[in-house]
């Protein structure tokens, strides 16, 4: 009996230490990632959120804590303020038109034929070129008396639009931009979702008596819903987060109505050089986000029962 | 009226000429069999009567009306897919009503369709499930289910057994049949499992290469085949093939000498003015173990299989051979036994491949 309970502990003791070193090898393995992980994301996150709270000045380096006087000061800031309703607008303008469009564009060139492989090249083109260019070529479109726009409107007897000195338009136009630069990735997103649709379900509904919109509206939009609600909330995620586009068509004017979020921060954080205020404003923006992709996961993720 | 009526159809994918035109007549009730090897247009030939291909040449018809311009939902057909192709974001009901509400069924009645598929295929209790909790046979069943409630005027089965386990298989072989004795409906069935053809058919339509070898009942396909090609493809095991030497005349029918010299008698006629069989053929159950029989040949592998033996052989110049003996037999691997073919069983192959039938027994 005693060698019994002998062997039995040995045996426990064996399984112990194999369960230690199982436990330490495993975190041995993740530490590296843990490292940067820790290093790079949550230590800049939280020291965001401290500095939030401070009042901290770059230029001479001073800092001091002073509680929610940047959140209070940002409250009542009315161009923050209006910053966050441009963003807003921004946001209903393009994250709409990305899915809408981009599952209309993939859906016309989801065929195997070499003209459809041009046009997914050409609508994709755009979004491989960096902000500036893509700026560069909008700004001579829009250039005011000059540009592509003004003197089409100019040659239809309208006169100058000088569309992006018109605060009516300005936010519109940037959005038109961004449509156009990256409408390329929603559509590669659902050209993918839409190839993995089996074929042979469009055929039962064919047999089925289905119209084409009707097999739209029933088959194809169900089928791929997943990746309609990930593309929409990516968009929002991006699309809060202008800023190029911004900063070299408009810089904000006419009249602040293109400013961002983004470039609000930028402009306090980088050029004003008031850190603590930046800070603050950055765990709005990011408070936002969280809210917005969360409603929208939260609002698709009801089941579509037909 | 629901006879399928196919009249010279042909079928090109570019330069690809995958059927070759296909004439076949299916009578309304029938059962008819498409069966082939994989790749000789059974399914393509399917696809053009559901409308999801369209005819290169030829017209199909069922009853009166000319079909093969018509949409696939308008021409009073239902298809049972091989991968069963049921919508998987919609509940059972929901795929069985999908296309009764796209033609504007009134609610009322599509229920009660329903009510009877269901009933039909025992799947009441499955009815608001989603097809990805559904087992492979109740999906089959399901796909089955969306056909009834359109109450077609002709059913299409594109290999639905293929995904089944043998023993689901074989039992929802004998559904099916029931299933067409019920609904009396024209039902036309792709398969490449001879098996099936042979158990459900009322009409079997053997394929190759994109052309009908042959259409006629499971029997007369079994024991009249065509051609080579029909008699190889139907029948487990295969039938044997003899090459053939020599021919000569006895008595009025065709004697062939084989390569080793042995000499078979049989009862093809010589007057019918055919051309000479170059190999001769017969079933591994149309054969008699005798020791003077003109084939010899070399066991090599006995199968046991309790109600009967199988076994695999050869002959001098390395033509295999399989025959069937009883239950008990002694036979063993390495044995030399004399074979006797049945005299009115045996069938000659010309060089195009052209059956040349024996006279049926007095």
């Amino acid at each position: 009996m005693t060698t019994l309970v002998g062997v039995d502990a040995a045996r426990g003791r064996r399984a112990a230490r194999a369960g230690w070193w199982s436990r330490w090898a495993g975190l041995a393995f993740v530490a590296p990632f843990l490292v940067l992980y820790l290093w790079l994301m949550i230590y800049p996150l939280v020291s965001g959120v401290i500095m939030s709270f401070q009042y901290k000045d770059l230029l001479s380096g001073t800092s001091e804590f002073v509680g929610f006087w940047n959140y209070e000061d940002l409250s009542i800031d009315p161009i923050f303020i209006g910053s966050i309703f441009n963003t807003l607008r921004f946001v209903i303008l393009t994250v709409p038109a990305f899915v809408v469009l981009g599952l209309l564009i993939a859906l016309a060139l989801n065929r195997p034929t070499r003209g459809a492989a041009i046009m997914r090249t050409l609508f994709f083109g755009p979004h491989v070129l960096s902000v500036t260019v893509v700026t560069l070529i909008w700004k001579t479109v829009y250039l005011p008396n000059v540009g592509m726009i003004d003197a089409g409107s100019t040659a239809l007897g309208l006169g100058p639009l000088s569309i992006l000195l018109n605060p009516d338009w300005a936010l519109a136009a940037v959005a038109l931009v961004t449509v156009w630069w990256s409408i390329g990735l929603p559509m590669m997103l659902f050209l993918a979702a839409l190839q993995q649709v089996p074929q042979d379900i469009y055929e039962a509904a064919r047999l089925d008596s289905a119209s084409p919109l009707r097999i739209l509206w029933t088959i194809t939009i169900p089928s791929i819903s997943k990746m309609i609600v990930l593309v929409a909330v990516i968009e929002v995620v991006l699309q809060f987060q202008v800023f190029g586009q911004v900063n070299l068509l408009t810089g904000g004017g006419p009249n602040n109505t293109t400013r961002s979020m983004v470039m609000f921060i930028y402009q306090a954080g980088f050029q004003q050089w008031q850190a603590g205020y930046a800070a603050a404003a950055s765990q709005i923006l990011f408070a936002i986000m969280l809210v917005a992709a969360g409603l929208q996961f939260w609002v698709s993720r009801k089941p579509a029962e037909s | 009226m629901a006879a399928v009526d196919l009249r010279g159809l042909s079928k090109a994918f570019g330069l690809v000429k995958v059927l070759h035109d296909v004439s076949v007549d299916i009578g309304d009730g029938e059962f008819a069999v498409l069966l082939g090897p994989s790749g000789c247009g059974k399914t393509t030939l399917l696809r053009l009567i559901a409308g999801l291909e369209t005819l290169s040449d030829g017209e199909i018809r069922i009853g009166d009306e000319r079909i093969d311009q018509l949409q696939p939902g308008q021409r009073g057909i239902a298809m049972v897919f091989q991968s069963y192709a049921l919508y998987p974001h919609m509940s059972v009901r929901a795929n069985l009503a999908y296309g009764l509400k796209n033609i504007g069924t009134p609610a009322n009645v599509i229920a009660q369709r329903i009510d009877q598929a269901a009933t039909i295929l025992e799947i009441e209790q499955l009815l608001d499930r989603k097809p990805h909790q559904l087992s492979g046979g109740q999906r089959q069943r399901v796909a089955i289910g969306r056909a009834i409630t359109k109450s077609p005027k002709v059913f299409l089965f594109d290999e639905p057994l293929s995904n089944l386990d043998a023993a689901l298989r074989a039992r929802t072989r004998v559904e099916i049949s029931k299933l067409h004795q019920q609904l009396g409906a024209t039902m036309i069935f792709v398969t490449h499992d001879q098996v099936e053809a042979m158990t459900m058919a009322s009409k079997i339509v053997v394929m190759n290469a994109g052309r009908v070898e042959q259409v006629g009942p499971p029997l007369e396909v079994y024991r009249h085949p065509a051609t080579r090609f029909v008699a190889a493809f139907i029948g487990t095991p295969q039938m044997n093939f003899v090459p053939v030497n020599q021919t000569s005349e006895n008595g009025g029918w065709l004697q062939a000498t084989l390569k080793d010299g042995a000499r078979l008698d049989t009862r093809i006629a010589t007057s019918a003015g055919h051309a000479s069989p170059v190999e001769l053929g017969f079933r591994p159950d149309e054969v008699a173990v005798d020791p003077d029989g003109a084939l010899k040949i070399e066991v090599e592998v006995v199968e046991r299989l309790g109600d009967r033996t199988l076994v695999y052989a050869h002959l001098s110049d390395g033509t295999p051979i399989i025959y069937q003996d009883h239950s008990d037999s002694q036979v063993q691997r390495g044995d030399r036994v004399g074979l006797r073919p049945h005299l009115h069983k045996l069938i000659g192959f010309d060089g195009s491949g052209k059956a040349l039938h024996p006279e049926l027994a007095a």
